[in-house]
């Protein structure tokens, strides 16, 4: 009997989404014992149903740990299935399940694609999902609501799983938006603060942006090409020179949406009034990629004009270096991380610009694992010096929580230190721009930010653990916790091992030609950076801080100050006179004030017809029946 | 402590009783809102005091047609750019019970931007030009990158007969001829 | 009255439908309008209180001046064409007289006044007997009627009424006068929608009546009569708010319900033969239509009158309905019917 691989792999992918589908429906039930004070799921009260008194235990219904043994079976799947398409060269299976309206010209079916993108994002997702909800486990134990929590977070996994292997493009859409919700509902997690709740308007907000771009590209491709389907789209012949440039400028403003490029980004840093695990899931390995991955499916569409080429890098270049840029003045922890992600998704993109999409993809996997440790170490830290995020009053860090700083140490240095797996592919990115002649700017920014990324990493680095602990308040938690502990070890061992295991064994990267002198930038680079910082940290001083430099990267480029302010002032210039002469004049007279007394003295006069006589009623019923005629006659003849 | 608790007892017309009731009255919905356009000093008067303010605090609207009516012209003032630990009736809106409302109020909620920002480090205009320059800057390397492009033309090493094809992991099997000239790969993007 | 007699004339009821369904011809018609008219009043005043004699009255009254102007327009059809049968082209005087006729007998606007009287001052079982059944027979002539030509006549009465529905019912707290205008109202969708398709509006008709019978069925269950009673349903059979809202709500055209399909099938044909403006105004009277059905419906399911604690205990036990009786089986499958048929009704659509 001979088993097809394509067989093993599409069944075993099948079988991981119906799965997670499933586990979100399931409780798993575990028995503490009342006696064991110190453990803290106790105090949470998340489902106590019963308590036996007899042996003094409480029966508790939490998803975490159902969730968690969940995600480590599928991980072990998708491994296995990522392996199987190691030994097989297999391009890509396409898969229909069914049709859902096959009556309508535009045939809308279940159609998956599982190709290498999807099957190594697979792998990498749910490595970095186990990890996340191992540790949201420990993060969130005080939570009472907890079990939605994780709950959450699996349907979240789901429908960037959806969004990433499906080929039709409802599928798509409905990924991406499921995404964007659930990033909403995750983002106000705490939704009693005003902050968190209007960052997570902002947020949705701004997904609503990109989704007009989505949309566009949507309702464009079934206008032009007649299908829903990502393959058929790409592959089509058709002349579409006048619809493609709104074809791809849907597909930039969705990625840009989606994934926080210069413009739309705002978004991004103000998602840290969420928890921390939702910091690390979707803001910085998983949602936040679905712009680029968007843009890596349909990279085929770009190749025509060069100058959206063009403007792909240059979009990108400048979110790389606005964020990287930003992110060294922060003092918050969690801020310069975020930057750090917002400044990665813009050498992702510039990759786009150059036309490697493959070589985004690369980085979009190597950045899951070390960007996830970073946000849960981040985490660990501020959960362990009682909820303090200023990097300033951080500092000897290393012998309190030392698999925590060794992680952080490890997560900063990715993205700089040779055989890490950030450098692997950020080295292939900027070699690939240094050898493309689109533009001088793209090279230029992207080494910029590169310079930077050494120095905001160090910053970290130097505040946390070189000097002598600050902090005032005494240790609420050690790390001694295995949920902890496990899910950064495992990350740890991804930032190692992954650069390494997908160039070698699973991507076949291109090979450029390059100077000898564009070859050493990578390294070169964050060297002459960390020595800046070295340099500014002895040189500072109090002027430097108020000068208009120092604000311009503390505030963001006034970004938010001066567009924020423009679109405010506009959209109220424009809106006055109408919510002035409409809302609160003619349409509030016409409308809700009109319709009511206007129906009721009609209801009034219909009413006082009803009198009860049955001589007046068939009276009143012949003469309007003889004024009905005699004005029909009228106005007919 | 004690300067705190001073500063209490000096901000006495949150406190008087006058300015409570008619607070009270005004925020229960008692009175039509906004009565007609007070001309006389005894009419801005009453009309203060049924807004709950003080008479030289209170300054309605111009009468010139919009039908604010007697409603106070208040300051345009973001609820972030209140106090934060300041003793409100209600901390998270920053807002005392029975505080007049300015017309836009909704403007000036915590979960709207703040467009009123004020006390700015940076004068506003400073910042425009600021953000500008760095964009303007940037369009403009932009366009000149996109006009003057920079490329180093370099070639991968390549050897006589037939360029090391078993060295290179070639299927020894199948060796190609000996090409007639050397080659260049082609780049997609010249 | 006699178990034989009162079935005796339930019989004649339904016979005189059946006559005036098959037949072509005008005398027949009248004659089976007449029978069932003349079977239908011992029924109607079977309770005889004044009141219930009183609309009994009114109903004979109505019916017999609108059959004899029926039979007046019959005969000048006879005497012009010389022959009783219903597909000969008619004049104008004899199509003024058979719609007008025909008008009063289904309550259309500007004769509709009888129609809430009469259905205010019977029970609700008798009432659902006029509101459904005895419609059949003058609906069908009205869309046969409708075929023979495009009628300003019927189209302009249908318009009114369906305002003069929504208009009358705002004012209303009696749930039979409220029904009763819905039901005027639902008359003119029906007879205009019969201008433009036989089978929509028999389509229409058919769904129509299955609501109207579920609801008038789950009233005379309850028992309750005016909009401050309503209330008491939670108490009185809990299982019947949902009932209650949801065929309020179906009858309104909510979408999932099956009374969508009755507005949509309407207002598909309305706006495929340019009926647009017109059928906006229809949509207007629905619309408060829509609102009484609402004001039905939160009273039955979302508020809580203030009222005394024992009269609201002392409903609980009042009614217990047997499952097995022919009442409860035919207002279940009903209701099913009037709320979830939609996938039955989209294949009606198709054969449309």
């Amino acid at each position: 009997m001979v088993i097809s691989p394509s067989l093993i792999i599409s069944s075993l992918n099948l079988g991981i989404l119906t799965i997670l589908l499933g586990s979100i429906f399931f409780f798993s039930k575990s028995y503490f014992s009342k006696g064991n004070v110190n453990f803290p799921l106790i105090k949470t009260t998340s489902a106590c149903l019963s308590v036996n008194n007899d042996k003094e235990e409480t029966i508790e219904y939490n998803s975490g740990p159902f969730a968690m043994a969940i995600l480590k079976v599928l991980a072990f799947l998708s491994v296995l299935s990522l392996l199987v398409t190691c030994n097989n060269s297999i391009q890509s299976i396409n898969i229909t399940l069914s049709l859902w309206l096959s009556n309508t010209p535009l045939n809308i079916s279940l159609n998956f694609i599982y190709d290498q993108y999807f099957l190594v994002f697979l792998s990498v997702a749910l490595i970095v999902t186990w990890s996340i909800m191992e540790f949201s486990f420990y993060y969130m134990t005080e939570d009472p609501n907890s079990s939605a929590f994780f709950r959450l977070l699996t349907i979240f996994l789901l429908n960037m799983l959806i969004l990433t292997c499906s080929n039709s493009l409802f599928l798509i859409f409905l990924g991406w938006e499921g995404g964007g919700f659930l990033s909403f509902l995750l983002i106000s997690w705490w939704t009693t603060r005003n902050d968190a709740s209007s960052s997570a308007l902002e947020a949705v907000i701004t997904n609503r942006i990109g989704n007009i771009g989505l949309i566009t590209f949507m309702a464009l491709s079934a206008l032009n090409f007649n299908s829903s389907n990502l393959t058929n789209i790409l592959s089509s012949n058709e002349n579409l020179t006048p619809l493609l440039p709104f074809l791809l400028f849907g597909l930039i403003l969705a990625a840009a949406g989606k994934s926080a490029q210069f413009g739309l980004h705002p978004w991004l840093p103000a998602l840290l009034e969420g928890p921390t695990p939702v910091s690390a899931l979707l803001h910085s390995s998983t949602m936040v990629v679905a712009g680029v991955f968007l843009l890596v499916r349909t990279s085929e569409l770009f190749s025509s004009p060069l100058i959206t080429h063009s403007l792909v890098l240059i979009l990108g270049g400048t979110t790389a270096l606005f964020a990287a840029s930003t992110a060294i003045a922060q003092h918050d922890i969690k801020k310069i991380i975020a930057y750090s992600t917002t400044s990665q998704l813009g050498l992702m993109v510039t990759a786009i610009g150059i036309g490697q999409p493959a070589l985004a993809f690369f980085h979009i996997c190597t950045h899951a694992f070390f960007k996830a440790m970073l946000f849960l170490c981040s985490g660990s830290v501020i959960h362990s010096l009682s909820d303090e995020q200023d990097l300033r009053k951080m500092g000897g860090l290393s012998k309190l929580l030392p698999v925590t700083s060794s992680c952080l140490i490890l997560g900063s240095l990715a993205l700089m230190a040779p055989l890490l797996a950030g450098f692997y592919s950020k080295d292939l990115i900027l070699e690939a721009t240094s050898a493309s002649v689109l533009n001088l700017l793209g090279i230029v920014l992207s080494i910029v930010a590169t310079m930077l990324t050494a120095v905001y990493s160090f910053r970290i680095i130097f505040f946390c653990f070189s000097l002598s602990p600050s902090c005032s308040s005494p240790f609420s938690h050690s790390e001694e916790n295995f949920n902890l502990n496990n899910a950064l070890l495992r990350l740890a061992t991804g930032t190692i091992a992954s650069g390494w295991f997908f160039s070698n064994l699973l991507f076949a990267p291109p090979s450029f030609n390059v100077t000898s002198l564009a070859k050493g930038t990578p390294l070169i680079v964050p060297i002459i950076g960390v020595a800046a910082l070295f340099m500014s940290l002895i040189s500072s001083t109090s002027n430097s801080i108020g000068s208009n430099a120092h604000s311009a990267t503390t505030s963001q480029w006034f970004f938010v100050d001066a567009v924020h302010l423009s679109i405010i002032t506009m959209s109220l210039a424009l809106s006055f006179f109408s919510s002035r002469t409409l809302d609160r004049g003619w349409q509030e007279n016409i409308g809700p004030q009109g319709i009511a007394p206007t129906s009721t003295a009609l209801s009034k006069i219909s009413q006082a017809g009803q009198i009860g006589l049955i001589k007046r009623y068939i009276l009143s019923s012949m003469a309007s029946v003889l004024v009905i005629l005699a004005l029909s006659l009228l106005i007919l003849s | 402590m004690a300067l705190a608790r001073c500063a209490r007892c000096l901000r006495f017309d949150r406190f008087s009783p006058v300015v409570r009731v008619s607070s009270a009255r005004y925020a229960s919905g008692d009175v039509s809102l906004p009565g007609p356009y007070p001309e006389t000093p005894e009419e801005r008067a009453a009309a203060a005091k049924k807004y709950g303010m003080r008479v030289e605090d209170y300054e309605p609207y111009a009468d010139d047609g919009w039908g604010w009516g007697d409603y106070p012209k208040l300051k345009k003032q973001h609820a972030d750019d209140r106090d934060p630990h300041g003793d409100w009736d209600f901390p998270e809106d920053r807002r005392n019970w029975g505080e007049v409302m300015h017309i836009e109020q909704d403007l000036f909620v915590r979960q709207r931007p703040n467009a009123y920002k004020q006390n700015r480090k940076i004068p506003l205009w400073k910042q425009s030009m600021i953000l500008g320059g760095i964009l303007t800057t940037l369009a403009t390397l932009g366009i000149l990158g996109n006009k003057y492009k920079y490329f180093v033309p370099v070639g991968p090493k390549q050897y006589p007969f037939n360029n090391l094809y078993v060295e290179k992991g070639g299927d020894p099997d199948a060796v190609p001829d000996t090409p007639k000239n050397y080659t260049f790969p082609t780049s997609s993007y010249i | 009255m006699r178990q034989i007699v009162s079935t005796f004339l339930f019989v004649t009821v339904v016979s005189g439908t059946i006559i005036v369904v098959s037949s072509e011809n005008w005398f027949i018609i009248w004659v089976g309008l007449e029978l069932s008219t003349l079977a239908l009043v011992p029924i109607l005043c079977s309770g005889f209180s004044p009141r219930n004699v009183e609309a009994d009255n009114k109903y004979f009254l109505v019916q017999a001046s609108s059959a004899a102007l029926l039979l007046n327009g019959a005969l000048g059809q006879a005497w012009l064409t010389g022959s009783w049968s219903i597909l000969d082209p008619v004049n104008e005087v004899t199509s003024i007289c058979l719609s007008i006729a025909l008008a009063f007998k289904i309550g259309l606007a500007p004769v509709h006044f009888w129609f809430p009287d009469v259905l205010q001052g019977l029970p609700f079982f008798q009432g659902l007997i006029i509101a459904t059944w005895q419609k059949i027979a003058p609906l069908i002539l009205m869309f046969y009627f409708s075929q023979l030509g495009f009628s300003y006549l019927l189209i302009t009465p249908s318009l009114i009424s369906v305002l003069i529905g929504g208009w009358g019912g705002l004012n209303q707290t009696q749930v039979r006068k409220i029904l009763a205008f819905s039901s005027i109202g639902n008359m003119g969708w029906l007879v205009i929608t019969s201008a433009y398709s036989f089978n929509a509006a028999i389509i229409m008709l058919v769904i129509y009546l299955i609501i109207n019978t579920s609801l008038f069925l789950l009233f005379d269950h309850l028992k309750v009569s005016t909009l401050g009673h309503l209330n008491t349903i939670s108490q009185l059979s809990p299982i019947s708010v949902a009932l209650v809202l949801l065929v309020m709500l179906s009858l309104g055209g909510l979408p999932p319900l099956t009374g969508f399909i009755l507005k949509f099938t309407s207002l598909y044909f309305l706006v495929a033969n340019n009926f647009i403006i017109l059928s906006s105004i229809m949509i207007i009277g629905n619309l408060q239509d829509y609102f009484f059905y609402l004001r039905i419906s939160f009273n039955t399911s979302l508020f809580l009158f203030p009222q005394h604690i024992i009269s609201s205990a002392s409903w609980r036990n009042s009614t217990i309905i047997s499952p097995l009786a022919p009442k409860a089986w035919l207002s279940s499958v009903s209701t099913v019917l009037s709320t979830l048929a939609i996938p039955l009704t989209l294949p009606l659509y198709i054969i449309t």
